[in-house]
């Protein structure tokens, strides 16, 4: 099978982009791991009824449009599919379930586009496996996919979405019990200089923030801010939340502790396929290189969250931005008609970012307790902890390849997602040096497990 | 004088000789590359290997793994005190499976002119289908049979080298990582070498353990030996239930759970990615060993560069040209990693009981002009 | 689990038949009722069950974290087959466990 276009990811980058080059009639086939379009932001946003409507907001709604425009003759979609390996000539190996269990099947593109988004950042903390902490994206999806929400659920971290999804579930008339709020060390005074930019270009979004914020208020919703030690307790199940705050130590009953610090790109297929990646000091994390267009070298190009924060508008317009290059690259378009194109989407972009770095920096990821406290599990999987970690540090491991052999840290199914970061960041610690200098473990396809008998049928 | 030696190479060869010589009270400094350097000892399959090595040309190698595959417990009995941890050794036998009745009496003469050629110590025997089921239950029907061999087994590579780490420094040596040796001179009193860090050190004597990674060293301090890079792609499933009781060449499960799938001998050059050729064809290999594995999930796959000399056999060899220089590399790290902490330091004091390691200088290299 | 800190399926406002349960899942000897739009993953969570699988070094229990396939602690067995639990669509009658462990 052969496409002009492959595009993985059906969220606002992928959708976007796809719709721009249906429109100058070059076919494309997007390739997406869940059931519907929507990606994480737009998640089931054609599935669910009125009543999710009023809870989730207008922004999501907005998401409508762009999976409504899949119905093009040029596009072509296949759901459920999991890709796992992209090989340098641009082969797409997948699997897809069908009525005798999942088959591997390939797919050649002349050009690749990732629209393959974000993850939340990991946050560890004291307790954080037990059952019943989740992350705040987790507990959104199932509102908007199956209209489940918790009942008194203790909100921790920080970030806009925290505030949005206690703004949700005040609207759903579950409010949260509490909100815990960790602030980074200097979080104003660093965040700050960035204000006027964002109060240039991101007016709506400040606004938008400081209503929730109010409306929180309103709901008479105990909110925390500053808070320190966050601790999940219970007896292999979760019952109480612990913190610190103006010194004062306090626990409270909880069996639903939903958690967030910010979302960071989803490296995984970036860094299988060998990529050189950057740390990005203002959004804290690592981004795949990339040009303007977000081309990438090779005929692969990267949009939307996945080449850096920006949000779902900033990721639509970067998948059209995508869309135009690749259809110069692919002669249909001039480069004088790729710019008259461009310029408008080019320009709506610089405004859109704008707010980043005031939102990054005011929100940005507080580390102080994972650093502190040694007992922390930093790898999920294979329960590694913060302590064990910094022993092989001490021991001679300088980056998370050696880490990763001695400990077993990024060993485990989720292949470093959960770990990685975090390990980076502790590592970085215990050798007194920047995390940008920090080596990232090496990361190769299979992204997502496959069956040994669907990779014996490729044989 | 900051060390009596300075070992270049801080992969399994490097510091279980490391390990050796600080444990004899000699004082060893080990100067190691980068984190993402390419490592051969992170892509080791784990096996303690004596079936088929050497062959009837070199008994001798086939004798020098079974030697070391005889002190290995001792090995792991001492780190374990040393460390706490516990290396997971099994020895009882591994096999070699066969898909057809050819290629088993194939196998089984071979090994016949092995025990042969080493004097008879070589307890191998051949299993029918059914023998090897009782053996190994969860053994596919296409499998016809298997050797097994009786010294034979295998043991965590990665806790190895973890304990050799912790031990080596917890002795006194001194481990220098990210510390990449990039120039070696003969001097009056023994060694100078230059690191990328601009660090100057001074040894009585040089070892080089380097593996992929010394080429540049081996002509200036006189060697001829050539290594070359063999990849070997792997496998790794998630955890499972047991399944296997013993190890193979392609095939072990490892004291975690998961099943390393191995076996691939690839002449590539210094390229150690991946390639899903061959990861299908390891796969069907192991589906067809053990059908159960068919629904289980490889989670990772890596290529790694391996150390293949001319011959395939270990070089130990002192260098004519700079006596105090030293080379040691190998392909079977694991297998004679024992042999290397244990004897290996004994060889390089000159000490009594030094084993004899003539059959493995690197002047079996040369080519000997054939007369007419 | 306390009664007040469960986890609900917001109701329509009007009568919809689409909310009534549709379909059956087994979890051991626990049947587990689900709609057409559950994951495995979030027809679990919503029966209030506080554990899905152990983890492999301590056995300590685990629960689905992500529910968007990044942080793999939902895995689980449905008939025969170990899977993510958050990125499989609920389908009646199946059979549901804890992934066997050595």
């Amino acid at each position: 099978m052969h496409t002009r276009v492959a595009i993985i990811g059906a969220g606002p980058a992928g959708m976007a982009a796809s719709q721009t080059l249906a429109a100058l009639d070059i076919p494309c086939t997007i390739l997406d791991e869940q059931p519907a379009a929507g990606g994480q932001i737009y998640r089931s946003v054609n599935n669910g009824g009125s009543q999710l409507a009023s809870v989730l907001g207008k922004e999501y709604q907005a998401g409508r449009k762009w999976v409504d425009g899949l119905a093009h003759p040029d596009i072509t979609t296949h759901f459920g599919v999991s890709v796992w390996q992209i090989d340098p000539d641009n082969t797409i190996t997948y699997s897809q379930a069908d009525s005798e269990g999942t088959k591997a099947h390939q797919l050649t593109a002349d050009h690749i586009l990732l629209a393959t988004g974000a993850q939340e950042r990991p946050f560890a903390f004291a307790g954080w496996t037990l059952p019943g902490v989740m992350s705040v994206g987790a507990a959104q999806i199932m509102l908007k996919a199956q209209g489940i929400v918790p009942e008194n659920a203790v909100l921790a971290g920080n970030g806009p979405l925290l505030y949005l999804f206690a703004s949700q579930l005040i609207k759903a008339g579950y409010p949260p019990k509490m909100i815990l709020e960790t602030w980074p060390d200097k979080a104003w005074r660093n965040a700050l200089p960035h204000l006027p930019a964002a109060i240039g270009g991101g007016k709506q979004y400040l606004w938008k923030g400081l209503k929730m914020l109010a409306q929180i208020k309103r709901a008479g919703v105990k909110h925390y801010k500053g808070i320190r030690d966050l601790t999940a307790l219970g007896d292999d199940d979760l019952n109480q939340v612990r913190f610190t705050h103006l010194g004062k130590t306090q626990t409270i009953h909880a069996q639903h502790l939903l958690v967030h610090q910010g979302v960071i790109p989803n490296t995984q297929f970036t860094r299988s396929m060998g990529i050189e990646h950057i740390w990005n000091p203002i959004q804290q994390a690592w981004q795949p290189q990339a040009d303007a267009w977000g081309d990438m070298g090779e005929k692969r190009f990267i949009a939307g969250d996945g080449a850096g924060i920006g949000g779902a508008i900033a990721a639509e317009l970067a998948g059209q931005l995508s869309a135009l290059q690749i259809a110069h690259q692919q002669e249909v378009l001039t480069e004088e008609q790729r710019d008259v194109g461009a310029q408008p989407l080019q320009k709506q972009l610089t405004k859109e970012l704008k707010v980043r770095s005031f939102l990054d920096t005011l929100y940005a990821p507080d580390y102080r307790d994972v650093l502190s406290n040694d007992h922390i599990m930093v790898c999920r999987c294979e329960e590694v902890s913060s302590g064990m970690l910094r022993n092989h540090a001490r021991k001679g491991c300088l980056g998370l390849n050696q880490s990763k052999a001695f400990s077993r840290c990024g060993m485990g199914p989720c292949q470093g997602r959960m770990c990685g970061l975090t390990a980076a960041k502790v590592l970085a610690d215990e050798r007194g040096v920047d995390v940008s200098e920090i080596d990232y473990m090496r990361i190769r396809a299979p992204i997502k497990p496959v069956t040994l008998q669907e990779l014996a049928d490729l044989a | 004088m900051e060390a009596e030696y300075a070992i270049v190479g801080g992969g399994v060869v490097g510091m279980a000789v490391a390990y050796g010589l600080q444990s004899l009270g000699k004082q060893v400094l080990v100067l190691d590359e980068g984190d993402t350097s390419f490592r051969a000892s992170r892509g080791n399959f784990g096996l303690i290997w004596v079936q088929g090595k050497g062959g009837v040309k070199a008994p001798h190698y086939a004798q020098w793994s079974q030697r070391s595959a005889s002190l290995w417990p001792s090995l792991a009995n001492d780190l374990q005190q040393q460390t706490g941890i516990n290396l997971h050794l099994q020895q009882n036998g591994g096999f070699e499976y066969h898909l057809s009745e050819d290629s088993l009496e194939e196998n089984a003469a071979n090994y016949q002119a092995i025990k042969h050629a080493v004097g008879g110590d070589y307890p191998f025997e051949v299993l029918n289908h059914a023998q090897l089921k009782t053996e190994e239950p969860a053994i596919g029907d296409k499998v016809i049979g298997a050797v097994l061999h009786h010294q034979d087994g295998h043991v965590n590579p990665l806790f190895l080298l973890r304990a050799l780490y912790s031990t080596f420094q917890n002795l006194g040596g001194q481990l220098r990582n990210n510390n990449k040796v990039v120039s070696i001179k003969p001097v009056a009193s023994g060694f100078a070498l230059q690191t990328a860090k601009s660090q100057a050190i001074q040894a009585q004597k040089v070892i080089l353990c380097a593996g992929l990674g010394a080429p540049e060293f081996t002509k200036s301090l006189g060697f001829n030996a050539k290594v070359s890079p063999l990849r070997g792609q792997n496998l790794v499933t998630e955890k499972l239930p047991h399944i296997m009781n013993r190890p193979s060449g392609v095939l072990r499960q490892v004291n975690e759970g998961s099943v390393q799938i191995g076996d691939s001998k690839e002449d590539v050059g210094f390229d150690d990615s991946n390639t899903l050729a061959v990861a299908a064809k390891m796969a069907k290999q192991a589906v067809d060993l053990f059908p159960i594995l068919a629904r289980a999930r490889m989670v990772r796959h890596w290529g790694a560069l391996r150390i293949m000399s001319n011959d395939g056999l270990p070089i130990y060899t002192e260098s004519a040209k700079c006596p105090g220089a030293y080379m040691i590399t190998c392909h079977s790290g694991i297998t004679l990693a024992a042999a290397h902490a244990k004897l290996l330091p004994l060889w390089l004091e000159g000490l009594d009981d030094a084993p004899s390691l003539e059959k493995f200088h690197e002047k079996r290299f040369d080519v000997t002009p054939i007369t007419t | 689990m306390r009664k007040d800190s469960m986890l609900r399926r917001l109701q329509p406002k009007s009568g919809n038949s689409s909310t009534e349960p549709a379909l059956t899942l087994h979890w051991y000897d626990q049947e587990i009722s689900a709609q057409p739009n559950d994951t495995v993953a979030s027809a679990l969570l919503l029966a209030g069950i506080r554990a899905t699988r152990k983890g492999t070094v301590s056995g300590n229990s685990r629960l689905p974290f992500c529910m968007m396939g990044s942080c793999f602690e939902c895995l689980i067995e449905i008939d025969g087959q170990i899977v993510q639990s958050c990125m499989t669509p609920a389908k009646d009658g199946m059979r549901l466990s804890m992934p066997e462990q050595m």
